[in-house]
Protein backbone atom coordinates (compact mmCIF):
# COMPACT_ATOMS: atom_id res chain seq x y z
CA UNK A 1 0.00 0.00 0.00
CA UNK A 2 2.76 2.93 0.88
CA UNK A 3 6.37 2.30 -0.30
CA UNK A 4 8.90 4.83 0.84
CA UNK A 5 12.24 4.24 -1.16
CA UNK A 6 15.26 5.77 -0.39
CA UNK A 7 13.88 8.44 1.69
CA UNK A 8 16.92 11.40 2.64
CA UNK A 9 16.35 14.42 4.14
CA UNK A 10 18.59 16.88 6.08
CA UNK A 11 18.16 20.36 7.87
CA UNK A 12 21.34 22.60 7.22
CA UNK A 13 23.77 19.83 7.18
CA UNK A 14 22.14 17.94 10.09
CA UNK A 15 21.09 14.50 8.47
CA UNK A 16 17.42 13.71 9.72
CA UNK A 17 16.65 10.54 7.57
CA UNK A 18 19.00 8.96 5.97
CA UNK A 19 18.51 6.62 2.82
CA UNK A 20 15.67 5.19 4.76
CA UNK A 21 13.37 2.51 2.93
CA UNK A 22 10.34 0.82 4.27
CA UNK A 23 7.24 -0.63 2.79
CA UNK A 24 3.44 -1.21 4.32
CA UNK A 25 1.39 -4.07 3.20
CA UNK A 26 -2.15 -3.58 3.42
CA UNK A 27 -4.14 -4.22 6.22
CA UNK A 28 -1.55 -4.76 8.06
CA UNK A 29 0.48 -2.77 10.93
CA UNK A 30 3.87 -0.72 10.78
CA UNK A 31 4.97 0.14 14.36
CA UNK A 32 7.95 2.54 13.08
CA UNK A 33 10.18 2.77 16.69
CA UNK A 34 13.42 4.23 17.88
CA UNK A 35 15.20 6.60 19.86
CA UNK A 36 14.23 10.72 19.97
CA UNK A 37 15.69 12.31 17.44
CA UNK A 38 15.84 9.07 15.11
CA UNK A 39 13.88 11.32 12.28
CA UNK A 40 10.49 8.87 12.89
CA UNK A 41 8.46 12.42 12.37
CA UNK A 42 10.58 13.66 10.01
CA UNK A 43 9.60 10.89 7.73
CA UNK A 44 6.03 10.69 8.53
CA UNK A 45 6.47 14.40 7.79
CA UNK A 46 8.01 13.40 4.46
CA UNK A 47 5.19 10.93 3.64
CA UNK A 48 2.71 13.30 4.20
CA UNK A 49 3.65 16.07 2.36
CA UNK A 50 4.75 19.06 4.87
CA UNK A 51 8.46 18.21 4.05
CA UNK A 52 10.13 17.47 0.71
CA UNK A 53 12.51 14.82 0.36
CA UNK A 54 16.25 15.55 -1.10
CA UNK A 55 16.15 12.29 -2.30
CA UNK A 56 13.68 9.03 -2.28
CA UNK A 57 10.28 8.38 -3.96
CA UNK A 58 7.22 7.27 -1.73
CA UNK A 59 4.13 5.44 -3.52
CA UNK A 60 1.30 5.13 -2.44
CA UNK A 61 -1.23 2.57 -3.78
CA UNK A 62 0.89 2.19 -6.37
CA UNK A 63 0.93 6.30 -7.35
CA UNK A 64 3.63 8.42 -6.72
CA UNK A 65 3.08 10.94 -3.75
CA UNK A 66 7.04 12.78 -3.66
CA UNK A 67 6.92 16.25 -3.10
CA UNK A 68 2.84 16.35 -3.12
CA UNK A 69 1.20 18.99 -0.56
CA UNK A 70 -0.50 17.03 2.34
CA UNK A 71 -4.21 18.11 1.20
CA UNK A 72 -4.02 16.42 -1.93
CA UNK A 73 -2.07 13.40 -0.13
CA UNK A 74 -4.97 13.64 2.17
CA UNK A 75 -7.89 13.69 -0.88
CA UNK A 76 -6.45 9.95 -2.00
CA UNK A 77 -6.92 8.33 1.42
CA UNK A 78 -4.26 8.85 4.00
CA UNK A 79 -5.60 9.98 7.33
CA UNK A 80 -3.02 11.41 9.79
CA UNK A 81 -2.91 12.42 13.50
CA UNK A 82 -0.06 14.78 15.60
CA UNK A 83 2.23 14.22 17.97
CA UNK A 84 0.40 17.09 19.81
CA UNK A 85 -2.82 18.67 19.06
CA UNK A 86 -4.92 17.50 16.34
CA UNK A 87 -8.21 18.24 16.93
CA UNK A 88 -10.16 21.40 16.42
CA UNK A 89 -9.57 23.11 19.78
CA UNK A 90 -12.68 25.90 20.11
CA UNK A 91 -14.98 23.79 18.41
CA UNK A 92 -17.31 21.24 19.99
CA UNK A 93 -16.77 17.28 19.48
CA UNK A 94 -19.91 17.20 17.25
CA UNK A 95 -18.42 20.02 15.41
CA UNK A 96 -14.77 18.55 15.14
CA UNK A 97 -16.70 15.87 13.74
CA UNK A 98 -18.85 17.40 11.19
CA UNK A 99 -15.69 18.77 9.37
CA UNK A 100 -13.85 15.76 9.16
CA UNK A 101 -17.24 14.32 7.74
CA UNK A 102 -18.19 17.34 5.10
CA UNK A 103 -16.39 17.91 1.92
CA UNK A 104 -13.32 19.97 1.95
CA UNK A 105 -13.10 21.68 -1.53
CA UNK A 106 -14.08 25.47 -1.25
CA UNK A 107 -15.97 25.07 -4.37
CA UNK A 108 -18.31 22.13 -3.34
CA UNK A 109 -18.84 23.88 0.14
CA UNK A 110 -19.88 26.92 -1.00
CA UNK A 111 -22.38 25.59 -3.40
CA UNK A 112 -24.15 23.12 -0.59
CA UNK A 113 -23.70 26.83 1.72
CA UNK A 114 -25.82 28.48 -0.61
CA UNK A 115 -28.86 26.16 -0.76
CA UNK A 116 -30.90 24.55 2.44
CA UNK A 117 -29.81 24.05 5.94
CA UNK A 118 -30.95 20.97 5.45
CA UNK A 119 -28.19 19.93 2.81
CA UNK A 120 -25.19 20.66 5.15
CA UNK A 121 -25.17 17.42 7.07
CA UNK A 122 -26.86 14.73 4.67
CA UNK A 123 -28.73 12.39 6.55
CA UNK A 124 -26.23 9.70 5.69
CA UNK A 125 -23.68 11.15 7.51
CA UNK A 126 -25.29 12.08 10.50
CA UNK A 127 -25.73 8.68 11.24
CA UNK A 128 -22.13 7.73 10.32
CA UNK A 129 -21.12 10.21 13.23
CA UNK A 130 -24.01 9.40 15.32
CA UNK A 131 -22.33 5.85 15.36
CA UNK A 132 -18.75 6.79 15.83
CA UNK A 133 -19.86 8.40 18.85
CA UNK A 134 -21.56 5.56 20.00
CA UNK A 135 -18.53 3.24 19.41
CA UNK A 136 -15.61 5.57 20.48
CA UNK A 137 -18.33 6.40 24.23
CA UNK A 138 -18.05 10.26 23.01
CA UNK A 139 -21.87 10.66 22.87
CA UNK A 140 -22.00 11.86 26.04
CA UNK A 141 -19.47 14.86 25.60
CA UNK A 142 -20.70 15.88 21.70
CA UNK A 143 -21.73 19.11 22.45
CA UNK A 144 -18.70 19.63 24.85
CA UNK A 145 -15.88 21.90 23.40
CA UNK A 146 -13.02 20.18 22.96
CA UNK A 147 -10.75 22.46 24.72
CA UNK A 148 -12.40 21.49 27.95
CA UNK A 149 -12.13 18.10 27.84
CA UNK A 150 -9.04 15.62 29.55
CA UNK A 151 -6.08 14.90 26.77
CA UNK A 152 -6.96 11.16 26.38
CA UNK A 153 -10.66 11.83 24.94
CA UNK A 154 -9.21 14.81 22.75
CA UNK A 155 -6.62 11.84 21.23
CA UNK A 156 -9.89 9.50 21.15
CA UNK A 157 -12.37 12.49 19.07
CA UNK A 158 -8.72 12.92 16.99
CA UNK A 159 -9.29 9.01 15.70
CA UNK A 160 -13.01 9.20 15.82
CA UNK A 161 -12.22 12.16 13.28
CA UNK A 162 -10.44 9.92 11.06
CA UNK A 163 -13.01 7.19 11.36
CA UNK A 164 -15.65 9.41 9.64
CA UNK A 165 -13.44 11.72 7.35
CA UNK A 166 -14.46 12.08 4.25
CA UNK A 167 -12.70 10.90 2.06
CA UNK A 168 -12.30 7.64 3.83
CA UNK A 169 -8.98 6.48 4.50
CA UNK A 170 -7.64 3.48 3.79
CA UNK A 171 -4.08 4.20 5.50
CA UNK A 172 -4.06 6.01 9.20
CA UNK A 173 -0.56 7.31 9.83
CA UNK A 174 -0.49 8.00 13.79
CA UNK A 175 2.80 9.60 15.47
CA UNK A 176 2.76 8.90 18.79
CA UNK A 177 -0.93 8.58 19.52
CA UNK A 178 -0.32 6.94 22.95
CA UNK A 179 1.81 9.50 24.24
CA UNK A 180 0.05 10.73 27.57
CA UNK A 181 -2.29 8.34 27.63
CA UNK A 182 -3.00 5.65 30.82
CA UNK A 183 -3.21 2.01 30.71
CA UNK A 184 -6.84 2.18 30.29
CA UNK A 185 -6.81 4.76 27.60
CA UNK A 186 -4.11 2.96 25.64
CA UNK A 187 -6.07 -0.42 25.40
CA UNK A 188 -9.14 1.50 24.41
CA UNK A 189 -7.11 3.26 21.40
CA UNK A 190 -6.15 -0.24 20.81
CA UNK A 191 -9.38 -1.69 20.79
CA UNK A 192 -10.87 1.12 17.82
CA UNK A 193 -7.40 0.15 15.84
CA UNK A 194 -8.20 -3.45 15.99
CA UNK A 195 -11.48 -2.95 14.59
CA UNK A 196 -10.79 -0.45 11.96
CA UNK A 197 -8.28 -3.18 10.87
CA UNK A 198 -10.65 -5.81 10.84
CA UNK A 199 -12.67 -3.18 7.96
CA UNK A 200 -9.58 -3.37 6.13
CA UNK A 201 -7.78 -0.55 7.10
CA UNK A 202 -3.98 -0.49 7.44
CA UNK A 203 -1.86 1.41 9.99
CA UNK A 204 1.94 2.88 9.95
CA UNK A 205 2.32 3.87 13.63
CA UNK A 206 5.49 6.02 15.74
CA UNK A 207 5.43 4.86 19.26
CA UNK A 208 7.40 4.75 22.11
CA UNK A 209 5.34 2.76 24.33
CA UNK A 210 6.67 -0.26 23.74
CA UNK A 211 3.78 -2.72 25.09
CA UNK A 212 1.29 -1.52 22.43
CA UNK A 213 3.71 -1.59 19.88
CA UNK A 214 4.83 -5.37 20.33
CA UNK A 215 1.22 -5.60 21.01
CA UNK A 216 -0.39 -4.45 17.89
CA UNK A 217 2.18 -4.27 15.43
CA UNK A 218 2.98 -7.21 12.39
CA UNK A 219 6.13 -5.70 11.71
CA UNK A 220 8.79 -3.24 13.21
CA UNK A 221 11.31 -0.87 11.31
CA UNK A 222 14.05 0.80 13.92
CA UNK A 223 15.14 4.23 12.87
CA UNK A 224 18.39 5.70 14.54
CA UNK A 225 20.63 8.70 13.84
CA UNK A 226 18.07 8.81 10.87
CA UNK A 227 18.92 5.37 9.56
CA UNK A 228 17.11 1.89 9.51
CA UNK A 229 19.07 -0.24 11.53
CA UNK A 230 16.33 -3.04 11.76
CA UNK A 231 13.00 -4.73 10.41
CA UNK A 232 11.25 -7.63 11.45
CA UNK A 233 8.71 -9.18 13.64
CA UNK A 234 8.43 -8.20 17.15
CA UNK A 235 9.92 -10.80 18.39
CA UNK A 236 12.82 -10.67 16.61
CA UNK A 237 13.42 -7.02 17.10
CA UNK A 238 12.94 -7.45 20.52
CA UNK A 239 15.99 -9.97 20.41
CA UNK A 240 17.72 -7.98 18.28
CA UNK A 241 20.96 -6.69 19.94
CA UNK A 242 21.53 -3.01 18.28
CA UNK A 243 18.33 -2.24 18.71
CA UNK A 244 18.85 -2.84 22.67
CA UNK A 245 21.72 -0.52 22.15
CA UNK A 246 20.13 2.04 19.91
CA UNK A 247 17.66 2.56 23.14
CA UNK A 248 20.27 1.93 26.34
CA UNK A 249 17.74 1.63 28.73
CA UNK A 250 14.92 3.91 27.03
CA UNK A 251 12.53 0.48 27.08
CA UNK A 252 9.40 2.93 26.67
CA UNK A 253 6.46 2.26 28.97
CA UNK A 254 6.79 -1.45 29.45
CA UNK B 1 -30.09 30.42 15.41
CA UNK B 2 -32.84 28.42 17.77
CA UNK B 3 -31.29 29.30 21.28
CA UNK B 4 -30.63 32.94 20.31
CA UNK B 5 -33.29 33.87 18.29
CA UNK B 6 -34.69 36.21 20.98
CA UNK B 7 -31.92 38.57 20.67
CA UNK B 8 -32.84 38.83 16.42
CA UNK B 9 -36.36 39.56 17.65
CA UNK B 10 -34.98 42.31 20.47
CA UNK B 11 -32.74 43.89 17.84
CA UNK B 12 -35.53 43.96 15.74
CA UNK B 13 -38.24 45.42 17.55
CA UNK B 14 -35.89 47.87 19.31
CA UNK B 15 -34.28 49.07 15.90
CA UNK B 16 -37.86 49.75 14.17
CA UNK B 17 -39.05 51.33 16.96
CA UNK B 18 -36.03 53.69 17.68
CA UNK B 19 -36.59 56.26 15.67
CA UNK B 20 -39.48 57.36 17.24
CA UNK B 21 -37.53 58.21 20.16
CA UNK B 22 -34.45 59.96 18.22
CA UNK B 23 -36.18 61.40 15.06
CA UNK B 24 -34.04 63.68 13.06
CA UNK B 25 -31.86 64.30 16.43
CA UNK B 26 -28.26 63.64 17.51
CA UNK B 27 -29.62 60.05 18.77
CA UNK B 28 -30.47 58.63 15.32
CA UNK B 29 -27.47 60.12 13.49
CA UNK B 30 -25.44 57.89 16.18
CA UNK B 31 -27.63 55.27 16.01
CA UNK B 32 -26.94 55.15 11.61
CA UNK B 33 -22.85 55.22 12.49
CA UNK B 34 -23.48 52.25 14.92
CA UNK B 35 -25.28 50.84 12.09
CA UNK B 36 -22.81 51.04 9.73
CA UNK B 37 -19.55 50.43 12.09
CA UNK B 38 -21.64 47.49 13.14
CA UNK B 39 -21.04 45.94 9.56
CA UNK B 40 -17.55 46.93 9.87
CA UNK B 41 -17.01 45.34 12.95
CA UNK B 42 -18.79 42.22 12.37
CA UNK B 43 -17.06 41.99 8.64
CA UNK B 44 -13.58 42.34 10.11
CA UNK B 45 -15.03 39.36 13.28
CA UNK B 46 -15.21 37.23 10.05
CA UNK B 47 -11.45 37.71 9.18
CA UNK B 48 -10.02 37.71 12.43
CA UNK B 49 -12.62 35.90 14.86
CA UNK B 50 -14.04 33.16 12.95
CA UNK B 51 -11.09 32.57 10.48
CA UNK B 52 -7.68 34.01 12.13
CA UNK B 53 -6.79 36.69 9.80
CA UNK B 54 -5.85 39.93 11.29
CA UNK B 55 -6.06 43.06 8.91
CA UNK B 56 -5.96 46.61 9.35
CA UNK B 57 -7.12 47.29 5.96
CA UNK B 58 -10.38 47.65 6.95
CA UNK B 59 -10.20 51.57 7.31
CA UNK B 60 -8.93 51.20 3.93
CA UNK B 61 -11.36 49.27 1.89
CA UNK B 62 -14.04 50.98 3.99
CA UNK B 63 -12.86 53.94 1.88
CA UNK B 64 -12.32 52.59 -1.27
CA UNK B 65 -15.81 51.41 -1.28
CA UNK B 66 -16.94 54.89 -0.08
CA UNK B 67 -14.88 57.05 -2.51
CA UNK B 68 -16.16 54.43 -5.40
CA UNK B 69 -19.76 54.84 -4.87
CA UNK B 70 -20.02 58.98 -4.36
CA UNK B 71 -17.63 59.30 -7.26
CA UNK B 72 -20.30 56.85 -9.42
CA UNK B 73 -23.27 58.66 -8.19
CA UNK B 74 -22.10 62.26 -8.45
CA UNK B 75 -20.13 62.39 -11.44
CA UNK B 76 -20.85 59.46 -13.95
CA UNK B 77 -24.73 59.68 -12.43
CA UNK B 78 -25.34 56.12 -11.14
CA UNK B 79 -28.24 55.46 -9.35
CA UNK B 80 -27.76 54.81 -5.95
CA UNK B 81 -28.15 51.14 -5.58
CA UNK B 82 -25.89 50.47 -8.63
CA UNK B 83 -23.22 52.93 -6.75
CA UNK B 84 -23.47 50.57 -4.13
CA UNK B 85 -22.71 47.26 -5.69
CA UNK B 86 -20.30 48.45 -8.31
CA UNK B 87 -18.86 50.07 -5.40
CA UNK B 88 -18.96 46.73 -3.14
CA UNK B 89 -17.72 44.51 -6.62
CA UNK B 90 -14.82 46.89 -6.93
CA UNK B 91 -13.76 46.49 -3.52
CA UNK B 92 -13.50 42.95 -3.20
CA UNK B 93 -11.82 43.13 -6.56
CA UNK B 94 -9.15 45.41 -4.80
CA UNK B 95 -8.93 42.79 -2.26
CA UNK B 96 -8.63 39.78 -4.55
CA UNK B 97 -5.88 41.66 -5.94
CA UNK B 98 -4.19 42.01 -2.69
CA UNK B 99 -5.26 38.55 -0.83
CA UNK B 100 -3.94 36.40 -3.58
CA UNK B 101 -0.40 37.33 -3.25
CA UNK B 102 -0.48 37.92 0.58
CA UNK B 103 -2.22 34.71 1.55
CA UNK B 104 0.84 32.67 0.04
CA UNK B 105 3.38 33.59 2.28
CA UNK B 106 3.87 32.21 5.31
CA UNK B 107 3.05 33.26 8.93
CA UNK B 108 2.23 36.80 9.82
CA UNK B 109 3.51 38.92 6.70
CA UNK B 110 -0.09 38.93 5.66
CA UNK B 111 -0.70 41.31 8.40
CA UNK B 112 2.15 43.80 7.31
CA UNK B 113 0.69 43.85 4.21
CA UNK B 114 -2.54 44.71 5.36
CA UNK B 115 -0.77 47.54 7.48
CA UNK B 116 1.32 48.62 4.08
CA UNK B 117 -2.01 48.31 2.21
CA UNK B 118 -3.50 50.51 4.38
CA UNK B 119 -1.09 53.30 4.46
CA UNK B 120 -0.94 53.27 0.87
CA UNK B 121 -4.34 54.08 0.16
CA UNK B 122 -4.64 56.63 2.34
CA UNK B 123 -1.99 58.37 0.65
CA UNK B 124 -3.67 57.69 -2.64
CA UNK B 125 -7.14 59.62 -0.91
CA UNK B 126 -5.49 62.40 0.26
CA UNK B 127 -2.86 62.86 -3.12
CA UNK B 128 -5.38 61.94 -5.69
CA UNK B 129 -6.98 66.09 -5.81
CA UNK B 130 -8.37 65.48 -8.67
CA UNK B 131 -10.45 61.78 -8.29
CA UNK B 132 -11.05 62.44 -4.65
CA UNK B 133 -10.70 66.08 -3.76
CA UNK B 134 -7.70 64.81 -2.00
CA UNK B 135 -7.12 66.88 1.84
CA UNK B 136 -10.43 69.06 0.94
CA UNK B 137 -12.61 66.11 0.91
CA UNK B 138 -15.54 64.91 -1.71
CA UNK B 139 -18.83 67.49 -1.11
CA UNK B 140 -21.89 66.96 -2.74
CA UNK B 141 -22.29 63.32 -2.83
CA UNK B 142 -26.01 62.72 -2.77
CA UNK B 143 -28.31 61.11 -0.85
CA UNK B 144 -30.71 58.29 -2.30
CA UNK B 145 -34.06 59.03 -4.01
CA UNK B 146 -37.64 58.18 -2.72
CA UNK B 147 -38.52 54.95 -3.02
CA UNK B 148 -42.51 54.14 -2.37
CA UNK B 149 -43.34 51.49 -0.32
CA UNK B 150 -46.96 50.00 -0.17
CA UNK B 151 -49.02 51.10 2.56
CA UNK B 152 -46.55 53.48 4.19
CA UNK B 153 -46.23 55.36 1.08
CA UNK B 154 -43.01 57.73 -0.36
CA UNK B 155 -40.07 56.86 2.04
CA UNK B 156 -37.27 59.72 1.40
CA UNK B 157 -33.71 59.10 2.38
CA UNK B 158 -32.97 62.36 2.81
CA UNK B 159 -34.24 62.75 6.24
CA UNK B 160 -32.33 61.07 9.13
CA UNK B 161 -34.92 58.66 10.17
CA UNK B 162 -35.42 56.96 6.54
CA UNK B 163 -31.52 57.16 6.09
CA UNK B 164 -31.77 55.20 9.57
CA UNK B 165 -34.41 52.50 8.33
CA UNK B 166 -32.22 52.29 4.89
CA UNK B 167 -28.97 51.44 7.39
CA UNK B 168 -31.36 49.15 9.51
CA UNK B 169 -32.37 47.02 6.68
CA UNK B 170 -28.73 46.57 5.11
CA UNK B 171 -27.56 46.13 8.75
CA UNK B 172 -30.14 43.33 9.48
CA UNK B 173 -29.42 41.60 5.95
CA UNK B 174 -25.55 41.38 6.02
CA UNK B 175 -25.97 39.92 10.05
CA UNK B 176 -28.28 37.52 8.75
CA UNK B 177 -25.96 36.35 6.03
CA UNK B 178 -23.15 36.43 8.47
CA UNK B 179 -24.65 34.48 10.86
CA UNK B 180 -25.90 31.87 8.60
CA UNK B 181 -22.43 31.37 6.88
CA UNK B 182 -20.86 30.82 10.23
CA UNK B 183 -23.05 27.51 10.53
CA UNK B 184 -23.12 26.27 7.05
CA UNK B 185 -20.11 24.00 5.86
CA UNK B 186 -17.95 27.41 4.68
CA UNK B 187 -18.46 28.44 7.81
CA UNK B 188 -17.22 25.38 9.94
CA UNK B 189 -14.08 25.24 7.76
CA UNK B 190 -13.01 28.72 8.17
CA UNK B 191 -13.37 27.98 11.88
CA UNK B 192 -11.12 24.53 11.32
CA UNK B 193 -8.34 26.88 9.81
CA UNK B 194 -8.47 29.24 12.80
CA UNK B 195 -8.07 26.87 15.00
CA UNK B 196 -5.35 23.88 13.90
CA UNK B 197 -4.16 24.72 9.96
CA UNK B 198 -1.83 21.88 9.81
CA UNK B 199 -4.54 19.29 10.79
CA UNK B 200 -7.51 21.60 8.59
CA UNK B 201 -4.81 20.94 5.53
CA UNK B 202 -4.33 17.05 6.47
CA UNK B 203 -7.58 16.53 6.21
CA UNK B 204 -7.82 17.88 2.76
CA UNK B 205 -8.62 21.24 2.81
CA UNK B 206 -6.53 23.52 0.73
CA UNK B 207 -6.58 26.81 2.98
CA UNK B 208 -5.59 29.50 0.49
CA UNK B 209 -8.75 29.44 -1.32
CA UNK B 210 -10.81 29.59 1.67
CA UNK B 211 -8.24 32.84 2.88
CA UNK B 212 -8.89 34.40 -0.03
CA UNK B 213 -12.55 34.07 -0.04
CA UNK B 214 -12.89 35.61 3.46
CA UNK B 215 -10.58 38.23 2.93
CA UNK B 216 -12.64 39.32 -0.16
CA UNK B 217 -15.83 39.15 1.46
CA UNK B 218 -15.16 41.07 4.66
CA UNK B 219 -13.05 43.57 2.73
CA UNK B 220 -16.24 44.02 0.12
CA UNK B 221 -18.43 44.24 3.42
CA UNK B 222 -16.67 47.06 4.20
CA UNK B 223 -16.78 48.59 0.92
CA UNK B 224 -20.63 48.41 1.39
CA UNK B 225 -20.57 50.01 4.99
CA UNK B 226 -18.65 53.32 2.88
CA UNK B 227 -21.38 53.48 0.29
CA UNK B 228 -23.69 53.46 3.19
CA UNK B 229 -21.91 56.02 5.13
CA UNK B 230 -20.82 58.46 2.37
CA UNK B 231 -24.31 58.68 1.18
CA UNK B 232 -25.47 60.22 4.45
CA UNK B 233 -22.72 62.19 5.55
CA UNK B 234 -23.01 63.68 1.99
CA UNK B 235 -19.03 64.20 2.27
CA UNK B 236 -15.90 62.13 2.25
CA UNK B 237 -12.83 62.60 3.83
CA UNK B 238 -9.18 60.91 4.06
CA UNK B 239 -9.44 61.21 7.70
CA UNK B 240 -12.50 58.86 8.06
CA UNK B 241 -10.50 55.88 6.05
CA UNK B 242 -7.75 55.95 7.93
CA UNK B 243 -5.24 53.92 9.58
CA UNK B 244 -7.04 54.85 13.35
CA UNK B 245 -10.34 53.93 12.01
CA UNK B 246 -8.85 50.40 11.01
CA UNK B 247 -7.44 50.36 14.56
CA UNK B 248 -11.14 51.65 16.29
CA UNK B 249 -12.46 48.56 14.09
CA UNK B 250 -10.14 45.91 15.61
CA UNK B 251 -10.38 47.60 18.87
CA UNK B 252 -14.20 47.17 18.38
CA UNK B 253 -14.03 43.73 17.70
CA UNK B 254 -11.83 42.87 20.51
CA UNK B 255 -14.32 44.95 23.27
CA UNK B 256 -17.15 42.89 22.02
CA UNK B 257 -15.31 39.91 21.95
CA UNK B 258 -13.58 37.88 18.30
CA UNK B 259 -15.20 35.14 17.23
CA UNK B 260 -18.51 35.70 18.67
CA UNK B 261 -21.63 36.78 16.92
CA UNK B 262 -23.12 39.52 18.95
CA UNK B 263 -19.76 40.79 20.68
CA UNK B 264 -18.64 43.17 17.66
CA UNK B 265 -22.14 45.00 17.23
CA UNK B 266 -21.71 45.36 20.92
CA UNK B 267 -18.18 46.56 20.82
CA UNK B 268 -19.28 49.56 19.25
CA UNK B 269 -21.87 50.21 21.19
CA UNK B 270 -19.10 50.64 24.10
CA UNK B 271 -16.39 52.08 22.09
CA UNK B 272 -19.11 54.90 21.05
CA UNK B 273 -20.14 55.01 24.55
CA UNK B 274 -16.70 55.65 25.53
CA UNK B 275 -15.99 58.12 23.01
CA UNK B 276 -19.48 59.87 24.31
CA UNK B 277 -18.08 60.10 27.24
CA UNK B 278 -14.58 61.24 26.48
CA UNK B 279 -15.26 63.85 24.42
CA UNK B 280 -13.91 66.59 26.02
CA UNK B 281 -9.97 64.50 26.32
CA UNK B 282 -9.58 63.90 22.45
CA UNK B 283 -6.40 64.71 23.06
CA UNK B 284 -5.77 61.73 25.20
CA UNK B 285 -7.69 59.62 22.34
CA UNK B 286 -4.79 57.73 21.47
CA UNK B 287 -2.99 57.28 25.00
CA UNK B 288 -6.78 55.71 25.99
CA UNK B 289 -7.22 53.41 23.17
CA UNK B 290 -3.72 52.02 23.65
CA UNK B 291 -4.54 51.25 27.32
CA UNK B 292 -8.11 49.72 26.40
CA UNK B 293 -6.21 47.36 23.69
CA UNK B 294 -3.63 46.09 26.10
CA UNK B 295 -6.27 45.95 28.99
CA UNK B 296 -8.41 44.04 26.95
CA UNK B 297 -5.72 41.56 25.51
CA UNK B 298 -4.19 41.01 29.33
CA UNK B 299 -7.74 40.99 31.13
CA UNK B 300 -10.47 40.13 28.52
CA UNK B 301 -8.93 38.46 25.34
CA UNK B 302 -12.78 37.31 24.85
CA UNK B 303 -14.01 40.56 24.91
CA UNK B 304 -16.77 42.37 27.03
CA UNK B 305 -19.88 40.44 25.84
CA UNK B 306 -19.30 36.82 27.30
CA UNK B 307 -18.46 38.21 31.15
CA UNK B 308 -20.89 40.70 30.74
CA UNK B 309 -23.36 37.72 29.78
CA UNK B 310 -22.28 35.23 32.53
CA UNK B 311 -23.09 38.46 34.81
CA UNK B 312 -26.15 38.99 33.79
CA UNK B 313 -27.55 35.83 33.90
CA UNK B 314 -25.92 34.92 37.57
CA UNK B 315 -28.10 38.16 38.92
CA UNK B 316 -31.13 37.87 36.41
CA UNK B 317 -32.33 34.21 36.72
CA UNK B 318 -33.71 33.66 33.50
CA UNK B 319 -36.15 30.67 32.19
CA UNK B 320 -34.06 28.01 29.79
Amino acid sequence: MLQVQNLTKSFGGLLAVNNVSLAVEEKSILGLIGPNGSGKTVTFDCITGFQKPEHGRIFFQDQEITGRRPNQIALRGVGRSFQLTGVFTKLTVYQNLIFAVQEKTLRRNFNTSLRSVKGWLPPDRAKRIDQVLEFTGLRKVKEEVVANLPYGQQKILEFASLMVMTPDPVLYMLDEPFAGLTHGEVDNYLSLMRDRREQGRTFLLVEHNMRAIMGICDCIVVLDHGEKIAEGCPGEIQANQRVVEAYLGHGGIA
Amino acid sequence: MKTGWWKWVLFLVLGIIFPFIGKEGYLTHLAIAMLIFSILSSSLNLLMGYTGLVSIAHGAFFGIGAYTSGILMMRAGFPFLAALVVATAFTGLIALAIGIPSFRTKGIYYVIVTIAFQLIVSEIFDGWYAMTGGGLGLRGIPKPGQISLPLLGALSFKSKVGYYYLAFVFTLLIHWGIARLIKSPVGISLMAIRDNETKALMMGLNPLFYKIFVFVLASGLAGLAGGLYVHYLEFAHPDLFSFFVSVDIFLMVMLGGAGTFFGPPFGVFVLEMIREFLHEFVALRLFIYGVLLVVIIIFLPEGLLKPLTILVKRIVPTRE
